[in-house]
């Protein structure tokens, strides 16, 4: 039983793992604690249900609207950058967003295979991400950390509301619309089953007492490839570099030739990515796709984040896995209505002996 | 450096204070339909949790009292007044209770109220109902304590001390249980349904292998769940509401755990079913009303209920129905005056002298409690039916 709710933690830990991943790029690179990346979870998960349910036509229109607004902003910016202002360039985003929009509310007409949803949704909450820094964050660039702050949360509050007024405050999950992707459904076989054969019909894995559903397999996985590709593209590329040097020094990096907003709005839109990731992923997991969604996972993953040490990416995925760890066994030691409480608890004891996180230490920090 | 981590500290204090700010489920209260007090209208109030998880409930209670005023209305009203239906939010939060409570009870339009639905609800807006001298009459609201020590409260539905004992009953009887696993909302329905359940189920050798509470926002019930295995319960009771139930039934069934689940009236909604899909099966669940066995009368109401509301209705519109026409009742027979309409409810205190409601006939006792039998239903096919085994 310990092992099974080990693996619990795990699979929720890798999933916090994933949003915590989005906090700590962007503080690395901005010094910027992202409070609306919680709704960027939220939003992945939305679309995705969107796209692959039929929608009705009011929340069809409400999220073309939404989808039209963030691809004309994200659009603009764009072409602003390239060819610099004018009305041609105008003109193009705003087609672009108004294509966009109509792609997405008939998108959300129909029903649209899982996987095609999946990295629509993704797609477009990246986009999301750019779009919130592009209008919220960049004109800010140069101002006091807390003023950037406040804004963060007030652009929290704002996508939630609107998320509320677009699919309502209820709980939507997959299960509802029978959309709940058939290979994540599970189908108990007898114990005699060869293993292939449990694996294939009843869509888990049974080794002993242990039983892991493929989602929660799939979860793991997507988590730990993901994060491994973040690390080799922070390490190992040359967008990775720009990354770090703008980490460690704005001014120094556009000396040396680095385009800072568009490494920026680059580092929000993988983190971002990751996020909605998260977003589909638990949501299916724990058939929860609601408004405030995101409060409570962006708290999380934030704690995750300063607990491995914010900034660091190591870090996120370390203090994502042991929040989630931390939480299952509060559970098992019969601490259920605790078990948030337990692991914020581990939160506050590794920060008040260890300030810089768990993995803070080996951070190149700027004085 | 050192400001940099302030403000990461401070942002996480910032975080935890907000919380409950913007956590909620509901957010405002939405007000009213209408414009009270008009001097040539009297109001009907209905509580209840109008927006978040519970919604469904609320909307349900709400359209109940509808048909009925619309029905009083479409005589000539009361003493020639219109009847007006007047919304208060709880949000099925007890906070927003009190705040509801408050409303309701400082318009002195407002002759009565059907309400709340959730327990703590109702006790929360007790004191404030019983020292404005208005009429709280619960459609939905199981807890024992809530009607004791308040002359201004009713209710047209059976108690958790009854309701817990039924269940446990029922699990050892007809679905032939010894061993069952709990889990219960924290809250004061939640701890009430279970802790007489536990009782009953001491008496009659079901044994209780594991007990697991949660609170309203919990998402993830795998981990308990796989505290209840290696214990083999034959049955999970959830103590709790429709909400909760349905991811419990979910992630059982996605955990592999194959056992009937068994709930209270909590349970017993259509948005269970959405919520859950397939895995709502074998279910079961007690209530208070059920459609099958309420007869003509029933029958022909739901019909109406469909044609004005474009919906099916369910126990909760009927139970709303029935504490409307009572509460109307009172005001058109005794008088328009809150006290009139408390008087004439309390004098309807025996079988001889019951309400004929849909829901069964009604009376009260001292407390303002009725009795009514526990039906059971299963999901099965998607719906809830009649279960083949009833308690009697």
């Amino acid at each position: 039983m310990l092992a099974q709710i080990l693996l619990l933690g795990v699979t929720m830990g890798a999933a916090y793992a994933l949003i915590a991943v989005g906090y700590t790029m962007v503080y690395g690179i901005i010094e910027l604690i992202n409070f609306a990346h919680g709704e960027i979870y939220m939003y992945g998960a939305f679309m995705c249900l969107a796209f692959t349910i039929e929608s009705t036509p009011y929340q069809a229109a409400g999220a073309g609207l939404a989808a039209g607004l963030i691809v004309w902003v994200v659009a603009a910016s764009l072409l602003a950058e390239r060819f610099g202002r004018g009305a041609a360039q105008a003109l193009g985003s705003l087609a672009a967003g108004g294509l966009a929009g109509l792609a997405v509310r008939w998108a959300c007409l129909v029903r649209v295979p899982f996987a095609l949803s999946f990295i629509a949704a993704v797609a477009l909450a990246s986009m999301l991400g750019v779009a919130i820094e592009i209008v919220a964050y960049r004109p800010l660039r140069e101002s006091p950390r807390l003023t950037a702050l406040i804004t963060a949360i007030g652009v929290s509050l704002v996508l939630q509301n609107v998320a509320q007024v677009i699919w309502s405050a209820e709980n939507h999950t997959f299960r509802k619309y029978g959309a709940h992707p058939d290979i994540f459904l599970r189908r108990n076989l007898p114990e005699s089953a060869p293993f292939w054969d449990v694996v294939t019909q009843g869509h888990y894995v049974q080794a002993g007492p242990l039983s892991l559903s493929l989602l929660q397999l799939f979860i793991a996985l997507v988590a730990f490839l993901l994060m491994l590709g973040l690390h080799l593209l922070v390490m190992r590329t040359k967008l990775g570099m720009a990354m770090r040097a703008c980490a460690q020094d704005q001014a120094a990096a556009r000396l040396m030739g680095i385009d800072v907003n568009r490494v920026i709005s680059l580092t929000f839109a993988l983190g971002s990515a990751l996020g909605a990731v998260a977003g589909i992923l638990v949501g299916l997991y724990r058939d929860e796709i609601k408004p405030t969604m995101g409060y409570q996972a962006g708290v999380f993953a934030f704690s995750a984040a300063v607990l491995g040490g914010i900034g660091n990416i190591p870090g996120a995925m370390v203090g994502g896995l042991v929040l989630g760890v931390a939480q299952s066994l509060a559970i098992y030691f019969d601490l259920s209505e605790w078990a948030t409480g337990v692991a914020y608890f581990v939160m506050i004891s590794v920060i008040v002996l260890r300030p810089a996180g768990l993995m803070g230490a080996q951070l190149p920090r700027k004085s | 450096m050192n400001g940099m981590k302030i403000v990461c500290r401070l942002s996480i204090l910032l975080l935890l204070l907000l919380g409950p700010g913007c956590g909620g489920p509901g957010g405002e209260p939405a007000g009213g339909t209408g414009p009270a007090a008009a001097p040539k209208s009297i109001v009907l109030g209905v509580a209840g949790p109008m927006t978040g998880d519970l919604a469904q409930v609320g909307k349900m209670m709400e359209r109940g009292v509808k048909l009925r005023i619309d029905e009083v209305n479409a005589k000539g009203g009361i003493h020639g007044l219109k009847v007006q239906l007047e919304i208060g939010d709880d949000a099925g939060n007890p906070k927003e209770a009190s705040n509801v409570a408050q409303k309701f009870a400082s318009n002195p339009a407002v002759i009565a109220v059907v309400g709340h639905y959730n327990s703590s609800c109702s006790l929360a807006g007790k004191p404030i109902y019983k020292e404005a001298g208005l009429v709280e009459f619960s459609s939905g609201s199981t807890n024992p304590a809530v009607c004791q020590g308040s002359e201004w409260t009713f209710r047209n539905i059976y108690r958790d001390d009854f309701q817990g004992q039924m269940l446990a009953r029922y699990a050892r009887q007809h679905l032939n249980a010894s061993r069952v696993a709990v889990f219960y909302d924290n809250d004061d329905y939640g701890i009430g349904l279970k802790n007489s359940f536990v009782e009953e189920s001491k008496k009659i050798g079901l044994e209780v292998v594991a007990e697991q509470s949660y609170e309203r926002d919990t998402v993830d019930f795998r981990p308990q769940l796989s505290t209840f295995m290696p214990k083999r319960p034959e049955v999970i009771l959830v103590s709790g509401l429709f909400s909760q139930a349905a991811k419990i039934a979910a992630q059982a069934r996605e955990s592999g755990i194959p056992v009937p689940l068994l709930g209270g009236d909590g349970v017993f909604s259509d948005e269970y079913i959405r919520n859950a899909g397939a895995a709502a099966e074998s279910t079961y669940v007690s209530t208070p009303f059920l459609f099958e066995l309420g007869g003509d009368k029933a029958r022909a109401w739901k019909e109406q209920f469909k044609k004005l509301f474009g919906v099916e209705p369910d126990a909760w519109a009927v139970l709303a129905y029935d504490a409307a026409s009572i509460l109307l009742d009172g005001a058109d027979k005794a008088g328009v005056d809150r006290k009139a309409v408390r008087d004439f409810v309390a004098k309807i205190d025996s079988k001889e002298k019951a309400f004929p409601g849909l829901g069964g006939p009604t009376y009260f006792d001292k407390n303002g409690d009725c009795l009514k039998p526990v039906h059971m239903a299963l999901v099965k096919g998607g719906k809830f039916v009649p279960a083949p085994k009833q308690m009697n």
